[in-house]
């Protein structure tokens, strides 16, 4: 095997040794302690999950979301 | 917020605030490369029904045309607003403002320099002749050198966090800014000197560029802006996960199927199919993530600028990436290799996936951190179309013909010509589907531009946001 190939193999592996790393890191981090908890990540108090942003398609325009709290609001999906 | 507080934790205006310049500069740099490859693509697909158009200078032949616009796209468009777009979600994600702000507008001085450098080098003619890697290695090294210090940026924000776990889109992005510098530094070796080794680096280089720098910030963006606009988590995090190390594992093998029937180890080339159909796994997983978040939400989806773009795009990913996955087989590789469906599946992957992703991103980040509304949202509406009939039609007429290409090609019975005449109504298709996506990108500039340049009155009072007001009246 030339130099080369040998080069693009130990590259890959390094590539997947990283993602490995990254995960053994995670792991032992307690990344995965409270898994569902992840998905509230992008919300915070001046932006919070149940608040729709950016639909300014909308006709009547900034109505402080009254049409999705009709039941859309609650997380959905698995638990 | 509370300016009495010694506490350094940042509410997102403050976030947003601090990005601002630099998040708009690398942008905006992404916006001025749109338009020059913009301009090559045209070029480049006009030439290819018109072949005598132009063609006594050298340096608009096609030959340097074409391999330009790839990378201007690539190393221009993409990755600079792509930086930017990942800067200003890191910075939100994580809670901590862009770190070493001074030293990126530098690395995206310079980066803008070697660029306009590269593009003089190809056009004269000194391109390095692989595929996705036509700058010179002394420009390409400039724009590598100038990623790693937005990297050395992201891992300092990453160890200055103000949250403990770390969301879907961080994962993706960590990762992105560190294989980068790796693909990008190894194709710069002087040691792939033998024309097989030479072409596995390009298709490992060129594969993995598009799946681990791209596909990442994408698919990161994809993970931030459907829960942000619908004010509703993600499906499942669990299955996000999954999908994220999905693609740490089986991606970075993909390449060498480009090399199907080449002079190359079997072994490399059935390796590199095997991966390819692993990658359903996380495609599949992203696509049913996305689905059920956004099922039932179409009204959202539709008021929203920035989810029509995003919604498109995540959707053009779980299309081309189980196509990739079919034509890596052997059996369908045989009649499309070698003809425009290749070049329609990367338009798909980087246009109808990357670069309506990054459209969809500018139409959330720009209003929040310059505190403005957009210009015109009728133009906002145009440019979705525009740019979504656009790669529709390119991807339609050029994939449609591909396929008959194919048969034509490998039919002894026909001869050669017949097979490039056949294409020449399809090109045609493609160039008029390009000047609708040129109209589309003129658009988006245009609105960029008024964003930041905004001549006397203000127009009426923000819609989204009361944010602004606020800003104003303390």
């Amino acid at each position: 095997m030339s130099a080369g190939a040998l080069v693009l193999v130990l590259s890959s592996l390094l590539i997947i040794g990283g993602g490995l790393a990254l995960f053994l890191w995670a792991f032992f981090n307690g990344q995965f302690n409270d898994i569902q908890k992840g998905r509230m990540l992008p919300f915070d108090e001046e932006e919070p999950a149940g608040k729709r942003t950016d639909q300014i398609f909308q006709d009547k325009p900034s109505e402080p979301n009254e049409k999705q709290n009709k039941g859309e609001e609650q997380p959905c999906g698995p638990r | 917020m509370d300016p009495g507080s010694n506490q350094p934790s940042y509410s997102v205006s403050d976030l947003d605030r601090k990005a601002r310049f630099v998040v708009l500069f690398l942008i905006f740099s992404g916006v001025f490369w749109l338009l020059f490859g913009t301009l090559l693509a045209l070029f480049a697909s006009l030439k290819m029904h018109l072949p005598d158009w132009l063609g006594t200078a050298g340096w608009l032949t096609f030959g340097r045309v074409r391999p330009l616009h790839l990378n201007t796209m690539v190393y221009g468009w993409a990755s600079l607003t792509g930086a930017g777009v990942s800067l200003w979600m890191l910075s939100r994600l994580l809670k901590a403002p862009i770190m070493l702000r001074g030293y990126i507008v530098l690395a995206g001085v310079v980066w803008n320099i070697a660029l306009l450098l590269g593009s003089i080098q190809i056009l004269a003619g000194f391109s390095r002749g692989i595929e996705w890697l036509e700058f010179p290695v002394a420009t390409m090294v400039a724009i590598v050198l100038c990623v790693i210090i937005i990297s050395v940026s992201v891992l300092l924000m990453l160890i200055n966090r103000r949250v403990k776990q770390l969301y879907v889109s961080v994962w993706y992005l960590i990762a992105a800014f560190l294989w980068f510098p790796l693909l990008g530094l190894v194709s710069s070796l002087p040691i792939f000197d033998t024309p097989t080794v030479q072409a596995g680096m390009n298709w490992w280089y060129a594969h993995n560029a598009l799946g681990l720098w791209f596909t990442p910030v994408g698919l990161a963006a994809a993970y931030y802006f459907i829960p942000k606009v619908l004010g509703r988590p993600i499906y499942s995090y669990g299955l996000s996960l999954l999908g994220f190390w999905g693609l740490a594992l089986f991606y970075n093998w993909n390449g060498f199927h480009h090399l199907i029937g080449g002079p190359v180890p079997t072994w490399f080339v059935t390796i590199s199919i095997s991966a390819s159909v692993m990658m359903v796994i996380p495609v599949v997983v992203v696509a049913v993530n996305h689905h059920m978040t956004v099922v039932g939400s179409f009204r959202a989806v539709v008021n929203s600028p920035t989810l029509r773009f995003v919604v498109f795009a995540a959707m053009s990913y779980t299309f081309v990436s189980l196509q990739g996955a079919a034509q890596a087989l052997r059996s369908f590789n045989e009649v499309i290799h070698f003809t425009h469906f290749v070049v329609a599946h990367a338009h798909i992957g980087m246009y109808a996936f990357v670069t309506m992703m990054l459209f969809g991103a500018c139409y959330y980040i720009i209003p929040r951190v310059t505190m403005r509304e957009w210009h015109s949202k009728g133009l906002i509406k145009w440019h979705f179309w525009l740019t979504a009939i656009g790669i529709i039609i390119y991807a339609g007429a050029l994939q449609g013909i591909g396929v008959f290409q194919g048969f034509a090609m490998n039919d002894p019975e026909v001869p050669f010509t017949d097979t490039v005449t056949m294409t020449i109504p399809y090109l045609v298709a493609r160039s008029v589907s390009g000047f609708l996506m040129t109209a589309g990108h003129l658009i988006f500039a245009w609105l960029m531009f008024r964003m930041v340049y905004r001549p006397g009155e203000q127009p009426a009072s923000p819609l989204v946001w009361n944010k602004i007001r606020e800003e104003f009246a303390s």
